[in-house]
């Protein structure tokens, strides 16, 4: 005798499972914008903190290569044994970039940042050939000035360690404010958006109920309401997304004006798309969970 | 068709809702539980749907231990039953077609095939003018209706109503009994919770009484049993 009916996936019934999602969230339109806008509230407010933090981080980066690595060698290395050492740092693990600096470049420059009358009395350029090296990670810079210190050709290494510890140790404090934030904030984000799923699931109970009286599997009960769920979360997701990229504009204008350096240290600004694409992924992805969690309680049968 | 043999069911909360109660119903019947409230026909009604699993006891369903069908074949144990409700239970949000037309859907049939079985039953049970509408805009009869032509709409063997005049004046109690009678007629076993006396009365069929947990009387063509 049972079971009655067919049980199998096919497209008709897909299709009006699909119908089911968009009929219930039209005609539960007041709850169903009511939870697209907690989750788009919720979505700009962790959106907007990431794209600060975001921009922090990039500050920090983007400060310590201003701080290179000044190689001075002793006078009587010559300019052939300069190219080897050139060739050899440049093969060195930690090193970007490696520029040399002839004597006879250096000299004139060092005559412009000072008083002309001062070094034209020196009737020789007493300043020694050098390389300018950039290390690829900053927190590195300590290593390799103390390793080229310890190269017999060269006669002194001037960095900035010390500064870029500051600069670093900062970053690194961000860096971890941040993803203790965000982490934070994610979960807040998370159960905002459940209890506002959960309402609109709860107001439908008996809906739930009468079709499983009816015979609907689990699954077809189920399917609408993650459905519904997915498709509040990337509406809501995209407001987001209209909320921060309007409200940054607006700030960033305002900065702009008032304090012109920070454009310049700031680096380039984060790509919309990717703002757009990670907040609408983490959209359907929480409204399709707390969907799924929502519904489970009323589907446990005895 | 339904034997249930010694059920006893205590609610979580310690209430003994059916206490050693012994049932046989056969196939093609229409029987009557009557009783006060809180007499435990609704629980009975719950053990056939299997929403309650019996405490002790076994209930059996066209040959079937309810106890033993696992939680994901119960939908399809369910689809044998029509349900019809004291509240309607229609969804709020469809119109009467689709309230209809909803049991059929889940079930996964063609579209050809929802559309005419959807439209007899609505035939049925005589408001095909009324498609349209949303439960909010019927009556209590036309609502009761639709939720009947719901249920059989899939034809099952079974019909279980609790309380189904519940909410309905005299007259349009007897309408919705004849109506039920008329289903029972055509083939299917119905099962009534209900304490309208006036219309049990009437109807000349078999009355299971039910107090405080036990069957007390089962007599065919019975009336509502006076009060002992």
């Amino acid at each position: 005798m049972l079971p009655v009916g067919c049980t199998r996936m096919n497209l008709s019934h897909i299709e009006f499972l699909v119908e089911e999602a968009v009929v219930n969230l039209r005609r539960n339109g007041l709850m169903t914008l009511a939870a697209i806008g907690t989750v788009a509230l919720a979505l700009a407010v962790f959106g907007g903190f990431g794209l600060i933090l975001w921009r922090l981080e990039r500050l920090a980066n983007s400060l310590p290569p201003k701080f290179a690595i000044d190689v001075f060698l002793k006078d009587n290395v010559s300019r052939q044994r300069a190219q080897e050492l050139q060739k050899q740092f440049e093969q060195h693990p930690d090193i970007a970039q490696v520029t040399f600096k002839p004597k006879e470049q250096a000299w004139p420059e060092f005559q412009r940042e000072l008083q002309q009358e001062i070094t034209a009395a020196l009737p020789y350029n007493p300043l020694p050939d050098s390389f300018v090296i950039q290390v690829k990670e900053p927190s590195r810079t300590g290593a390799v000035s103390a390793w080229l210190k310890g190269l017999p050709e060269v006669d002194a290494v001037r960095d900035a360690k010390e500064e870029v510890d500051i600069i670093l140790s900062v970053a690194t404090v961000v860096r971890w404010i941040g993803i203790g934030g965000t982490v934070l904030l994610l979960i807040a984000t998370s159960v905002i958006i459940y209890n506002a799923i959960r309402l609109t699931v709860f107001a439908r109970r008996r809906e739930i109920r009468i079709m499983q009286l009816i015979g609907a599997t689990s699954g077809t009960i189920r399917t609408p309401f993650v459905l519904e769920g997915v498709v509040q979360g990337v509406l809501g997701a995209w407001i987001a997304c209209g909320l921060i990229f309007g409200v940054s504009k607006m700030v960033s204008h305002f900065v702009m004006r008032k304090l012109v350096f920070i454009d310049s240290l700031g680096g380039s600004p984060m790509p919309v798309w990717v703002v757009f694409v990670a907040l609408t992924l983490l959209g359907a992805a929480i409204g399709g969970t707390v969907s799924t969690l929502s519904v489970r309680k009323y589907l446990q049968t005895v | 068709m339904i034997e249930i043999q010694e059920a006893s069911v205590t609610y979580p909360n310690g209430v003994h809702a059916l206490r050693n109660v012994n049932l046989r119903v056969e196939k093609g019947e229409f029987v009557f539980l009557v009783g006060a409230t809180g007499a435990g026909k609704s629980t009975l009604l719950k053990l056939i749907t299997r929403e309650v699993l019996p405490t002790h006891g076994k209930v059996i369903v066209a040959g079937r231990n309810v106890a033993e069908i696992p939680p994901h074949e119960v939908p399809y144990y369910r689809r044998m039953m029509g349900v019809v409700f004291q509240d309607f239970g229609l969804l709020p949000n469809k119109t009467v077609w689709e309230n209809v037309a909803f049991a059929l859907r889940v079930l996964g049939l063609p579209r050809k095939e929802i559309r005419k079985r959807t439209a007899n039953a609505i035939d049925l049970v005589g408001l095909l003018r009324r498609c349209d509408s949303f439960p909010a805009q019927l009556s209590g009869g036309e609502a009761q209706r639709v939720a009947i032509a719901r249920a059989i709409a899939n034809d099952p063997p079974l019909l279980l109503a609790d309380e189904p005049t519940g909410n309905l004046d005299p007259d349009t109690s007897w309408d919705i009994m004849q109506l039920l009678s008329h289903i029972n007629i055509r083939g299917t076993t119905v099962l009534v919770a209900s304490h309208d006396k006036y219309v049990i009365d009437r109807m000349r069929k078999r009355v299971v009484m039910l107090e405080r947990g036990t069957i007390v009387s089962d007599v065919a063509c019975g009336v509502y049993a006076h009060e002992p």
